[in-house]
């Protein structure tokens, strides 16, 4: 199987500009690294759902791959070539096939050129339709994301926010992509908003094969839209599997924690909730050895001097955690690394 | 079309009129306010004036009358008209200016905006200008350069400048984070293609607004300048300098300073609430309220 | 005990002038709130939910705002009629609220302290001693980290779950009957949510406050909430116990909202499921409604459902009421 995108070791560091006097003195700025060694892949036509909380580094991730910003560390290959290292003009034509769907719907799009111009931008940008035929592929663009054709040629306030995010869409596929990275693309629509827009979203990999990155960090609109999903802490990603693993059957502790957090609608569900003491750790000075272990129920010693690995449990399931296992949050035995417990 | 329909329709014009008044009460008035004083300028020469140059020692310091609508100055020269003239310099200057400070400003603040260690020095220079008060620049530039009018323009220009480079510098830096530009890079859109389409249509709205006040500024300016002797030669009519000369006599002949006076205080108020009209349309709260 | 409801709210209307003319964003609202009880208003932006909350404290700016119809009835007292100096004695007191993002509902320029110790100082009658020691028990009551440290930090210094925090305890410090939550974890991260959520239920167990809780996510109403109200386009649409409501839903829109949202687990119990759309968008409260307001939008709409608006009725169990013509025709087939 070939993979459309492969992430190997990706990290990307920010130093915040730290004061003169600091420096003078010789103080080391502080580093925020947001991300810290993500690897993973994404198949043709497949969808990796990627979620984690405030601070663990997912948008970061997705603005790395595009190179909205340069990574410190790592490598990404799009379809076997390497995006992470080349040079901005090696880069242009490789842009083709790399599009992305931002959050906020109103800021997406500029709001002095018409909504066919920004739809037709990266179009023309590659030389790929002109004038009429160019004006026809804006139109069909249009259709395809259920907007009227009529509509081209106006301004983005005179849309509401489900359609504007259409529009951002429409885009995106203006230049045949085989990857669509997509940042929170409905976190901020209302629900019924949200729903047509996932199923477009569905509709058009089924006709077009392509392959998303969907960052989110609503874990039930992962749920239904991906084939795999990789959870994030502080940098890192904890556990990744295929959908119905996961969200079945977790692992790792904060996954199983953030699964139970989710207000169920379910009244009937028995809600034994982990509720996680303390608040998120900041990035600029993680725990030592396991990032998670300052908030984890389950943290023994060994967690605080060696971060563990992420390393495979079951086909295709890859867990960060020295005490990974099956079933509810319970202490590990004795022994030190927790057998495999089935059934709850 | 029916009596009622046209009535219904004047009434909806009538309407709409009042309508349009009362959303731009500042921008009409300032508008109107200018175009009296650029008509001046214009029409100086048809409107019932001398040469403002003309010396008449007969008529010195004469008093305001149906002859001499504005009175006469100290060497007997016509008030009214060398005001009237004035106009002309006042905007030049204040039209000069504001083009010069702002392009200017623009290339700063689009330099600062996008190449880093750029932004570092330039604007270090930037808060060294701004630390001097713009009088003193615009005289410390002029002792240098000598006083013309084109100096005077150039001087306050560069005095400008780092208000508007400012301005254009924070618009920059806010727009490259915008989701759009972002879009805009990773469709492939080249650098000065960004630049064009998505940057400097934004920063057009605040730099004209801006560009009203350095208008008004700096024609204020100028008359302080040519009042403290810095500015446009005293034979040349400026408001400023009519109101310099006119100082030393001020307690037995006031018209000398008053009518050239009012009129500067005219301009700058047209200026400022056009500005002010301007900056209320633009802001996008305003234009979705109304 | 009287039979009367702690809060009685009765045809309620609120309207806006703007220039395209008057927007009436909330039409004859009714909902009463028994002392302790947890009402969740559920709706979409726009649908007017937080204008129901804000004409309650009477803090609808007017102009542009109106209170134009209806009884606010609290204690047996109206609150319409009040003076705003008697209002400001209800507010931050008998009523309270909290708001949708914590980070910028607080002062910035004050200390925590200061916030509480204000709240506290305006409506009972403590030294600052006094003031400052309650602070620091409200700090304690909603579980914050460190309390004592935190009295004298700057809102920037604290994260999103924390403000939270700061801002019930400012709501709760003078022990309020009713406390309204305007989308109080929406801003939140999802593992800081189910701790808000969590302190939320334990105060109102401890102090027997009553909830208004606004929201649009149904997860945090089955969690919270004991009755539900729906509503769209500035009415109510319908209303019954949690369970009930999503059992069996009685309106068009309350079936179309539970079809749209993605149910974690869902995924897992077979084949992808496409979700139900709601077609369209929500109408331009501008223009004159005839009908039922959700009827251009509706799948099951009928003529008389354009013509007619339909009244709220009750659906075999009193406490379900629904405003639909055929309600008992909803989610047969589900």
């Amino acid at each position: 199987m070939t993979a459309i995108l492969t992430v190997e070791d990706l990290a990307k560091h920010f130093s915040i500009d730290g004061k003169v006097m600091d420096r003078v003195l010789g103080k080391k700025p502080d580093v925020v690294r947001a991300v810290d060694g993500v690897s993973f892949s994404i198949e043709k036509g497949e969808t990796l759902g990627l979620v984690g909380e405030s601070g663990c580094g997912k948008s970061t991730v997705g603005r790395s791959i595009l190179r909205l910003l340069d990574p410190t560390r790592g490598k990404v290959e799009l379809d076997g070539r390497d995006i992470s290292r080349a040079s901005r003009r090696a880069l242009r034509p490789l842009r083709r096939h790399l599009q992305v769907v931002f959050q906020d719907p109103f800021a997406s799009l500029n709001p002095r050129r018409t909504v066919g111009q920004s739809v037709a931008e990266p179009i023309t940008n590659y030389g790929l339709a002109k004038g009429a035929a160019l004006r026809a592929q804006v139109q069909d663009l249009f259709e395809r994301v259920g907007l009227r054709a009529d509509q081209i040629d106006r301004y983005p306030h005179e849309f509401s926010g489900g359609q504007r995010q259409r529009i951002g869409i429409a885009r995106a596929l203006g230049t045949g992509p085989k990857l669509l990275v997509l940042d929170e693309p409905v976190s901020a629509l209302d629900v019924s908003v949200q729903a047509q827009v996932i199923n477009l979203l569905v509709d058009l990999q089924q006709q077009f094969g392509l392959a998303y990155l969907f960052i989110a960090h609503d874990l039930a609109v992962v749920e239904h839209i991906s084939a795999r999903v990789a959870v994030m802490y502080l940098g890192k990603i904890v556990e990744i599997a295929d959908k119905k693993r996961l969200f079945d059957s977790p692992r790792h502790p904060y996954t199983k924690a953030l699964l139970s957090a989710v207000p169920s609608a379910d009244p009937d569900s028995a809600s034994k909730r982990i509720v996680l003491q303390g608040d998120i750790p900041s990035p600029t000075n993680p725990p030592s050895g396991c990032r998670f272990r300052s908030r984890c129920p389950i943290a023994q010693p060994i967690c605080a001097t060696e971060e563990p690995r992420l390393e495979s449990q079951a086909p295709g399931h890859k867990t960060a955690c020295h005490f990974a296992q099956l079933g509810p949050l319970a202490a590990p035995s004795r022994s030190g690394v927790g057998p495999d417990q089935i059934g709850r | 079309m029916s009596a009622t329909a046209t009535t219904v329709m004047a009434a909806t014009q009538r309407k709409g009129v009042a309508r349009l008044w009362r959303r731009h009460t500042n921008l009409l008035i300032g508008t109107g306010m200018l175009v009296v004083t650029v008509f001046a300028a214009i029409a100086a020469p048809w409107l019932g004036t001398v040469d403002p140059q003309a010396i008449a020692p007969f008529n010195r310091l004469e008093v305001p009358s149906p002859d001499f609508w504005f009175g006469g100055d100290l060497v007997g020269r016509d008030v009214y008209s060398r005001t009237v003239y004035g106009a002309r310099v006042s905007l030049a200057v204040g039209l000069g200016v504001a083009i010069g400070g702002t392009l200017l400003g623009l290339i700063v603040g689009l330099l600062s905006g996008f190449v880093r260690w750029v932004d570092q020095v330039l604007m270090r220079v930037m808060d060294g200008l701004m630390a001097i008060p713009s009088i003193l620049l615009a005289v410390a530039l002029i002792s240098l350069t000598g006083a013309s009018l084109k100096n005077v323009i150039i001087a306050i220009s560069i005095a400008e400048v780092p208000r508007v480079a400012r301005l254009v510098r924070s618009v920059v830096l806010s727009l490259k984070e915008r989701p759009f530009v972002e879009a805009a890079v990773t469709s492939g859109t080249s650098f000065v293609l960004i630049l064009v389409r998505h940057v400097l249509p934004n920063t057009l709205a605040p730099l004209l607004v801006q560009g009203t006040y350095i208008f008004a500024s700096a024609v204020l300016t100028e008359a302080i300048l040519s009042f403290i002797g810095a500015g446009t030669p005293p034979s040349t009519p400026s408001w400023g300098n009519i109101i310099a000369e006119g100082r030393t006599v001020f307690s037995i002949a006031p018209h000398i300073v008053l009518f050239p006076g009012l009129a500067l205080s005219f301009t700058v108020l047209g200026v400022n609430l056009l500005g002010d009209g301007l900056r209320d349309i633009f802001d996008p709260r305003y234009v979705s309220r109304t | 005990m009287s039979d009367e409801p702690l809060l009685f709210v009765d045809g309620l209307g609120v309207t806006f002038r703007t220039d395209h003319g008057i927007v009436p964003a909330l039409h004859d609202f009714s909902y009463t709130l028994d002392a302790g009880e947890t009402l969740a208003i559920v709706g979409e932006s726009g649908s007017g939910k937080s204008v129901g909350a804000l004409a309650l404290m009477r803090l609808i700016d007017d102009p542009p705002g109106r209170i134009s119809d209806g009884t606010i009835r609290f204690h047996g007292r109206e609150l319409l009629t009040l003076s705003e100096s008697e209002m400001q004695k209800i507010r931050g007191n008998e009523i309270a609220m909290i708001f949708q993002e914590p980070m910028t509902s607080l002062n910035p320029v004050f200390t925590i302290a200061e916030q509480i110790v204000e709240a506290a100082q305006l409506h009972q009658d403590l030294n600052r001693q006094e003031a400052q020691a309650h602070a620091l028990e409200m700090l304690q009551l909603v579980q914050i980290t460190e309390p004592e440290r935190r009295l004298n930090q700057y809102p920037h210094e604290l994260s999103g779950g924390m403000c939270q925090r700061v801002m019930i305890a400012m709501a709760m410090a003078c022990a309020p009957s009713i406390l309204i939550a305007d989308e109080p974890t929406t801003a939140l991260d999802v593992t800081i949510q189910a701790q808000i959520l969590d302190l939320m239920r334990d105060l109102k167990g401890r102090l027997g406050t009553a909830i208004l809780l606004i929201t649009h996510d149904l997860g945090v109403v089955v969690e919270m909430a004991d009755r539900v109200l729906v509503i769209y386009a500035g009415r109510k649409v319908e209303e019954a116990p949690v369970r009930e409501l999503l059992r069996s839903p009685r309106h068009p829109y309350t079936l179309g909202l539970l079809g749209a949202m993605p149910r974690l687990g869902d995924a897992g119990k077979g084949q992808r499921q496409r979700l139900k759309e709601i077609p369209g968008s929500v109408p331009s409260l501008l223009e004159p409604v005839s009908g039922c307001p959700f009827a251009p939008r509706c799948s099951m709409a009928m003529e008389r459902c354009h013509a007619e608006p339909p009244p709220l009725e009750p659906q075999g169990d009193a406490q379900h009421i629904a405003a639909c013509w055929r309600s008992d025709e909803v989610g047969v087939d589900r």
